[in-house]
């Protein structure tokens, strides 16, 4: 395979979409893209936080096991 | 708007230029610079065209960069150039940093949303003085005099603004008779090169003479009194691109028209006339263009003397591979046009490029296996890359007021959206849309598809320029393997989901497999370019003037 350092820096590929009337079309589509990766980090957030309050609970579950133990 | 005087008809343009101003004062205009921006030249080029120094300012800049810019030119007007509704937020994002920062001049805005839209665009921005509503040469221009006479603007024809509370709307001025009145773009921003190849863009017309419910584009020029289709000067077209082919080496031109005219009979002696002129001006053969135009446009007697004087990419809003969809849209063009054009793009080995909708407020799963099999029928073979999208309701746009009137509009300004008849599509259109969007198959500039296109293009270059290269046959086969094998698998990835979504059939592909897939035709196609590329160097850069 050819790499990219090999060719001239004037023939490098650097792909754009020549076809498309409205270019700007473009920064649509990578805006919308990003709102899916904004989802896609919303998820991953939420599941995350979903966890961590799970584990919050599951501690403060076993606190008040221990604290209403009696010792001795 | 021509008006008579002693001398002969005097053009609106000249008529502005002769008007008193203090043009000492600078502008700035703020938009999009990426791959150039036509509507900030010609506004830039007007303004500069009558003294005013005029500095452009990329949209995507930090606020700060542009606060700066701003501040050193300390400028009468900033004009905000709103292309899609998508970013009024971003605008107005901007507008409330620079007042906070302690700009005070005059705003003002214009593009198809915020002259579709006065009312709402002054309300999401209300950090503006004003909006610029339809083509904004003119408008502009006299705003900038009057301000910077300390004049009256809120008499000029062609905008609006509020007052105490209520939105303004000042009659519309007339669009220009005539384009070639107006001085040439000012080049925003250089074009990016294609295989070493310098582009350019211009514009031959501007208007559409017909009347697609999803686009803006002739509501923007109907409603604004004057001929909606005005065209230029075929000689002065030639000589603009023999111009732009001197004095910046351009040796690719872009014609960006709403819709190349070449459609009936008066349109093909235009169009004759204009190769004509090319001829005169010794381009064939130093310069490739491009031009969009509809299906029913495509005729091949005059497309075989297009390509021989240079066309060496038609782009054809296609739009749908279904009668139907076709009618609701508007199109009025035919399933079968759609696919004649495309076989004349072919037999005449001319370049196409096509946008489609695979999803309209029509769809339904019968409509979306016949997209299917309709983007089979013309690309199937590899002949062009295969990329669809979803219909959006623009402002403006006839079928949002009737999606709106069905109560089927859904979303808001930046995020226009509406409900299927059939609520299994939606589902359906999220699933192609997480499949295809998570492996990059289609959106974004380094998906597959969009990256075969350009493939293709540099193809053309080196088919037009450098045909003697050996083995460009063998690549070109390569290539339009690479294309035939992705855009099967598109298909067959989109007909999963139609049995998916509506039969309730189990997904037979799995998404790291699709990703793999993905990655694999993206490696291939960059293989088989570079090292092509790399092993014809030499000519290839001796083709832009260049040298290892």
């Amino acid at each position: 395979m050819a790499n990219q350092p090999e060719i001239s820096r004037s023939l490098q590929w650097w792909p754009w979409p020549p076809g498309d009337p409205a270019p700007e079309i473009w920064r649509i589509i990578n805006e919308l893209d990003r709102r899916v990766q904004v989802q896609v980090v919303d998820a991953v957030l939420n599941t995350h936080i979903a966890i961590a309050r799970a584990h919050v609970e599951g501690l403060e579950s076993i606190r008040k096991i221990i604290s209403g133990a009696k010792v001795g | 708007m021509t008006v008579t005087v002693t001398s002969g008809p005097v053009s609106a343009f000249a008529l502005a230029s002769r008007r008193d101003r203090d043009a000492s004062r600078n502008v700035v205009l703020v938009g999009f610079k990426s791959q150039g921006n036509l509507g900030i030249g010609y506004l830039a080029a007007t303004l500069e065209s009558v003294g005013y120094h005029v500095e452009v300012v990329d949209f995507e800049a930090p606020h700060e960069e542009v606060l700066a810019t701003i501040r050193r030119l300390d400028p009468i007007v900033v004009g905000f150039s709103l292309i899609f509704q998508f970013y009024v937020h971003r605008f107005e994002a901007l507008a409330r940093f620079l007042r906070a920062s302690g700009i005070y001049c005059h705003f003002t805005i214009g593009g198809h949303f915020p002259s579709l839209s006065p009312v709402e665009t002054l309300a999401l921005v209300p950090q503006l003085d004003s909006v610029v509503r339809f083509e904004g040469e003119l408008t502009l221009l006299e705003l900038c005099d009057r301000i910077g006479l300390r004049q009256d603007w809120r008499e000029l024809e062609g905008i609006a603004y509020v007052d105490r509370g209520t939105v303004v709307c000042s009659p519309l001025r007339a669009l220009l008779a005539d384009l070639d009145d107006l001085p040439r773009p000012h080049p925003t921003v250089e074009t990016r090169p294609l295989l070493g190849h310098k582009v350019a863009q211009m514009v031959a017309s501007r208007g559409c003479a017909r009347t697609c419910s999803f686009c803006s584009i002739h509501m923007f020029y109907r409603l604004a009194p004057g001929k909606v289709v005005r065209i230029r000067h075929p000689a002065e077209v030639a000589r603009e691109v023999r111009d732009l082919h001197d004095e910046v080496g351009a040796t690719v031109v872009l014609f960006q028209d709403d819709d190349f005219p070449m459609f009936g009979p008066a349109w093909h002696r235009w169009t004759r006339s204009l190769l004509d002129e090319i001829r005169k001006q010794d381009l064939v053969g130093r310069v490739l263009w491009k031009v969009n135009c509809r299906a029913d446009a495509a005729d091949p007697e005059l497309l075989a003397e297009m390509r021989d004087a240079g066309l060496y990419m038609v782009y054809m809003g296609l739009e749908s591979g279904n009668d139907t969809s076709l009618q609701v849209l508007h199109k009025q063009t035919t399933v079968a046009q759609n696919e004649a054009a495309v076989a004349t793009m072919k037999e005449l080995g001319i370049l196409f490029d096509f946008g489609f909708m695979m999803l309209d407020p029509s769809s339904t799963f019968e409509s979306i296996a016949d997209n299917v099999a309709f983007l089979r029928r013309i690309v199937g073979d590899g002949s062009a890359a295969a990329e669809f999208c979803r219909m959006v309701p623009y402002d403006g746009t006839p079928i949002k007021d009737q999606l709106k009137a069905e109560g089927r509009l859904r979303g808001d300004v930046c995020n226009p959206d509406y409900d299927f008849r059939d609520p299994r599509i939606e589902l359906f259109f999220r699933r192609v849309n997480e499949a295809l969007n998570v492996t990059g198959w289609i959106h974004g500039l380094r998906a597959l598809s969009p990256q075969l296109k350009f493939a293709w293009n540099e193809l053309a270059m080196m088919e037009r320029f450098t045909p003697s290269l050996p083995d460009l046959r063998t690549y070109r086969d390569r290539l339009q393997r690479i294309t035939r094998e992705s855009n099967e698998t598109l298909m067959q990835v989109v007909e999963d989901l139609i049995a998916v979504c509506r039969d309730g059939a189990e997904q037979s592909f799995a998404p790291d497999e699709l990703a793999d897939r993905c990655e694999f035709y993206v490696d291939a196609l960059l293989r088989e370019r570079n090292s092509f590329v790399a092993a014809n160097q030499d000519p290839l850069l001796a083709a832009v003037g260049l040298t290892v």
